[in-house]
This record gives structure tokens, C-alpha cells and sequence, in this order.
């Protein structure tokens, strides 16, 4: 399995004679590889989300997803009313995921003591947590967050960039929608959504201008 | 064993999602006990009785009197006033105070004696079809049992002897023989309607949001990415509410045949075969409607679309052949219209297999055609969306 997630001249917009929301978007994601894409807000990350992950059909152009995705999305997406182990349980039993695994992942996040909350009754950033456990748990070949850090503290951000790392480490695939700078530290790729287009990091330096304006 | 696993998790999600939220735990446990209740309490005296009756006697001798007292010994009316004028009679009608007036003409003893009959007149307020309706009759039978009392004295007074003036009275009788509902009870043809209405109404509130509350909690999008089959999803949502559903409606069942002696004289296997049958096909389109909604208030909106004329059109209350071609129409779309028909026909009629397989085998119609058509929709939205190897 070569390529994991690959855009190929992709356009979209909301409506059918709309304003190009995206333009051109070439995007490749290879497996262990850590991937960042930056944008402001507004700037459309979360549809570029969908996008990459189906929810929306481009307008034009090509998507192709290969293997397991795990998602993390910016709202939580998980059972309110359930406890963390059984949202986690249900995670697990629903994706083939290994009952080991789950008392791995739970003392590398900071739930080992939550399980028996449920999850509304969490702080926001141990629900950001418990939607990272709950994508890992399927043992996905590529993980997609989307603003993973929003809402989470300095420590919880540490906790997550350290799963993070190893989770890649063990060849898990990242890809990282992101308004936040510290994220694309250890990203092998880098790029920034900026007036429709997705610039990567060298295509940003050249174009400086687009650059500030986005910073 | 995995497929099983997997269907069982979906099956305990949706009970804790049910045990968990206050409002559908009493929707989906209680409502339809409470409501049954509430309506059997309403109609559980079976008859109209005591309705308030005034009396315009204008000729106030023995025979008149005698026509009062008939009303007065009659349980089903209490005399509640004696009025002098007819406008005095119409306001107390108006303000409804009484239903009836008894209107009794001048001179009505003397008439009678002289050959010249009278009318005793019955003024009722028929704003209210199912109290006049019953009032009418019931003053019918009293006036017509003083009646043959009277003709018979008549008939004496010329001269014919007491067995000759009774066989004369007597020659031609009518009797009305009423099968399945002999005591003419309310609780006993009201209940079993709307106790199937409401149980329909229940499945469909609880069911309906099942899909559409995924969707808008977008925990949708996890299961869309998940390695759950569209079968294993719609299976594990099923079964549960099929299961809470089906017990809802035994213990309604029960309550029904021996706490409001509702009569059960058909096979008790066929009608819960009946009531299986129908819990299912109103589960399936529940989640039809719940898959094709966008959110809760859309799904809720749909069904009342649905539940809110199905009692009126399905041929219970009002008959099905004098519903004009259009509403006929949409009674034969209605799973409620052959449920109560098949219910009615177990319970009362004591009918069997025979007589019902029709309604039956139109409601696994409806299954057969609905099912496929959720399986197909849940698994479009699903596929929509799915990576793929």
C-alpha cells in the first residue's frame, strides 16, 4: 500500500454556480508520515476536513482514501450519555479493536480514572482525549484530526503530541487541520490553506505576501 | 459469533440511550400504560348513564306522571329540573344543564281516553352525537315500554280481555340482538382503537429519533467509519425497540383483557402474531422516516403527518365504505386501518386465521417492502462515505 490519501485537482464549492470555496487542491498522504494542513479560521479547514474524509463529494477532481481512517473531528462525536469505558467498549467492538490495547491507550491519555464518567460530564479537553482513544482503538492506518488542540491546555496539548508521536512511531499516519502553529512541529509535510488554495511549504515562502496575510 | 457481538453492543447502546434519557425512558416504558389508563378511566363506566334530563309536563295528571316516573326509575337519566315554558326548557338545554326535554302535550290523559291520541315529544341537544344518540334510543325504549302499557289499558277499555289486548300489543316485535358488544360498552369498542392508535404513536416518537439523533450528535460519522454492516446497525436498532415495544404491548394486552374486561375471544396466539406483525411495520417506517429526516423536529413533524388522521381514516370509528374515494385511498396505505380491522375481528369477533389473513398478509406487504427500502437508504448513507481498500 503506496499512497493512503491522495487529492488530485480537486475543486468544490457549496452550491452548483457558487464561488470556489477550493481550487486546485493536490494533496498526498503517505503511511507513517505525519501530514499538517494550517488555516485560519474560516478559512475552510473544516470542509477540506469533510472532504478528505467523504463527508463532502468534490466538485471536481479525484479523492482516493485507502485503509482505515480513525477520525477526530472538532465536535465531539461520541455518546454523550455514555460512560468513557462504554463509549470506548462500543468503539472497540464495532471496529475490531483489540481489548489490550484499550488499557494501553488509557494510561497514555490522562482517562485511567474516568471511566466511569460519562462522557458530558467530562472537561472539554478529556472529550478531545476520549475521541483521540476512540479513533485509535480501530487500530487505523491513518488517523485525521481536525483542531485537535482546541480546547485543551498546555499539559492536555503535550499528552496529545506525545500520543501523537507515537502513534506515528508505530506507523500510523497523521493528518492535522490545525490553526495552531505547535502542531506542525514534527510534520514531515506542511501546508497552508490560504485563498482557496493549499500551499506547501515551499510554494508559502515564495509567495510571502499570502503568507503574512495569513499570519 | 462477531455479527451477533456486534448487534448486541448496538442493542445495548440504544437501552442505555433509552434508561438514560428521562423523556424517552417515559415515552418509551410508560406513555402508553399511563395512556391507556387515562382512557379506559374515561370510558370505564361502558355506558352512558345519568344524563340530565328536563321535564315540560303541561298536562300534570296520573298518566303524565306515570311518564315521568318512567324516566326518573331509568338509570340512565336524572331529572334534574321541571320547567313551565318552552323558553325556560331551551335555556336550560342551551346552558346545558340538561341534555333532554321531555316535552308532555295539554290534555294528553284525556286524549288519550278519548281516542284521539298524543305525542310525547324527546327535544335533544344533538351538538354531541355520541350522548344524543344514546339518549334518543333510551328514551325510545321508555316511552315505547309505557306505550304498550297504555294500548293495552286502551284495548281493555273496549272490552278486549287482558290476554287477547297483550297478544295484539305483542303480535309484531322487534329485537335487536347485539353480537360481540351486547352491553353496547364504550370501554370495550373505544379502547381497543385507541389503544392501538396510541401504541403506534409511541413507536414512531421513540423510534423516529433513533437515526436522525445520531446524525445530529454526528456520532453518524463515526459509524459511517466503523466496520458496522448497515445490517448490523438497523438489526441492533430493531431488535431493541422490537423487544421493549412488544412487552409494551403485552402488559397493554393484559391490562386491557383483566383490569377493563375487554373480551379476548380469538386466539390469544393470533392476536399477538397481529400485534408483532404490526409493532413491526411501524418500527420499520419509524426508521425510514428517521433515516430521510434531517433532524429531530423534521422526524416528529412526519409522523404526526401520519398518526394524527390514522384512527379518523382507518374505518373504526366512522365506517370505511361511506370514507370518500380519496381518504379510502389513504386508509389502504395505513398499517393502523388493517391492525385495528384484525383486532377488532380476534378480540371481539372471535375470528380466526381465516377470516384475518388478509389484514395479515398485507402488513408483511408493508414489511417486505419497507424493510428493504430502510436497509437500502441506511446503507447508502453509509457507503456514501466509507474508505475503501
Amino acid at each position: 500500500m503506496n499512497i493512503l490519501l491522495e487529492l488530485k485537482h480537486v475543486y468544490y464549492r457549496f452550491a452548483k454556480r457558487g464561488e470556489w470555496l477550493f481550487k486546485d487542491i493536490n494533496l498526498c498522504v503517505a503511511p507513517g508520515t505525519r501530514t499538517a494542513i494550517l488555516g485560519t479560521s474560516g478559512a475552510g479547514t473544516t470542509a477540506l476536513f469533510e472532504l478528505v474524509i467523504g463527508l463532502r463529494k468534490a466538485s471536481q477532481g479525484e479523492v482516493k482514501r485507502h485503509g482505515k481512517i480513525g477520525l477526530v473531528t472538532q465536535n465531539f462525536s461520541w455518546y454523550q450519555d455514555l460512560t468513557v469505558a462504554e463509549n470506548i467498549e462500543f468503539c472497540r467492538v464495532i471496529n475490531d479493536g483489540n481489548p489490550r490495547q484499550v488499557e494501553q491507550l488509557l494510561s497514555l491519555t490522562t482517562l485511567k480514572n474516568w471511566e466511569n464518567t460519562r462522557a458530558q460530564q467530562l472537561p472539554a479537553g478529556f472529550r478531545r482525549m476520549l475521541q483521540v482513544v476512540c479513533a485509535l482503538v480501530r487500530e487505523p492506518d491513518l488517523l485525521v484530526l481536525d483542531d485537535p488542540t482546541a480546547g485543551l491546555d498546555q499539559v492536555l496539548q503535550k499528552k496529545l503530541n506525545i500520543l501523537l508521536e507515537q502513534v506515528n512511531a508505530a506507523g500510523t499516519a497523521i493528518l492535522i487541520f490545525t490553526s495552531d502553529q505547535r502542531m506542525i512541529a514534527d510534520c514531515q509535510q506542511v501546508f497552508y490553506l490560504n485563498q482557496q488554495c493549499l500551499l506547501n511549504d515551499t510554494k508559502a515562502e515564495e509567495s510571502e505576501d499570502k503568507k503574512e496575510a495569513w499570519l | 459469533m462477531n455479527y451477533c457481538r456486534k448487534v448486541w453492543v448496538i442493542m445495548k447502546k440504544e437501552l442505555l440511550h433509552i434508561f438514560r434519557d428521562r423523556i424517552l425512558f417515559s415515552i418509551t416504558i410508560f406513555a402508553a400504560l399511563v395512556m391507556t389508563f387515562l382512557l379506559g378511566g374515561i370510558y370505564i363506566q361502558g355506558k352512558v348513564t345519568h344524563m340530565p334530563v328536563v321535564i315540560f309536563d303541561q298536562d300534570q295528571t296520573d298518566l303524565s306522571r306515570m311518564i315521568v316516573r318512567g324516566f326518573e326509575d331509568s338509570e340512565r337519566f336524572t331529572l334534574v329540573r321541571f320547567v313551565s315554558t318552552y323558553q325556560e326548557m331551551n335555556q336550560v338545554i342551551e346552558k346545558e344543564q340538561a341534555y333532554m326535554g321531555i316535552v308532555i302535550p295539554p290534555h294528553l290523559e284525556e286524549n288519550i281516553k278519548n281516542d284521539k291520541g298524543a305525542e310525547v315529544a324527546c327535544i335533544v341537544n344533538n351538538s354531541n352525537l355520541l350522548v344524543s344518540s344514546n339518549m334518543a334510543n333510551n328514551a325510545n325504549a321508555v316511552i315505547g315500554t309505557l306505550c304498550a302499557g297504555i294500548t293495552m289499558k286502551v284495548m281493555e277499555g273496549y272490552g278486549i280481555n287482558h290476554t287477547k289486548a297483550y297478544r295484539a300489543v305483542t303480535a309484531l316485535s322487534f329485537r335487536s340482538r347485539l353480537w360481540y358488544n351486547p352491553t353496547n360498552s364504550y370501554v370495550v369498542f373505544m379502547l381497543l382503537g385507541l389503544t392501538g392508535t396510541i401504541f403506534q404513536q409511541i413507536i414512531m416518537l421513540g423510534v423516529a429519533i433513533s437515526f436522525v439523533k445520531e446524525k445530529e450528535q454526528e456520532t453518524w460519522r463515526q459509524l459511517i467509519f466503523s466496520d458496522l454492516t448497515p445490517g448490523q446497525l438497523i438489526w441492533g436498532k430493531s431488535l431493541t425497540y422490537f423487544l421493549l415495544y412488544f412487552i409494551n404491548a403485552l402488559i397493554i394486552c393484559a391490562i386491557n383483557c383483566f383490569y377493563f374486561k375487554i373480551p379476548l375471544r380469538g386466539s390469544v396466539g393470533l392476536f399477538l402474531l397481529t400485534s408483532a406483525l404490526f409493532t413491526i411495520v411501524i418500527l420499520t417506517f419509524s426508521m425510514l422516516m428517521s433515516v430521510l429526516s434531517k433532524n429531530t423536529a423534521q422526524a416528529i413533524q412526519s409522523m404526526m403527518l401520519v398518526t394524527m388522521p390514522s384512527l379518523l381514516v382507518s374505518g373504526y370509528t366512522w365506517p370505511y365504505q361511506n370514507l370518500p374515494l380519496v381518504l379510502k385511498g389513504f386508509s389502504n396505505v395505513l398499517p393502523l386501518t388493517y391492525f385495528l380491522r384484525a383486532e377488532k375481528a380476534i378480540a371481539l369477533m372471535g375470528a380466526g386465521f381465516d377470516v384475518v389473513w388478509p389484514q395479515l398478509a398485507i402488513l408483511l406487504l408493508m414489511v417486505i417492502i419497507l424493510l428493504p427500502l430502510t436497509v437500502f437508504l441506511v446503507k447508502r448513507n453509509m457507503m456514501r462515505s466509507k474508505a475503501f481498500q
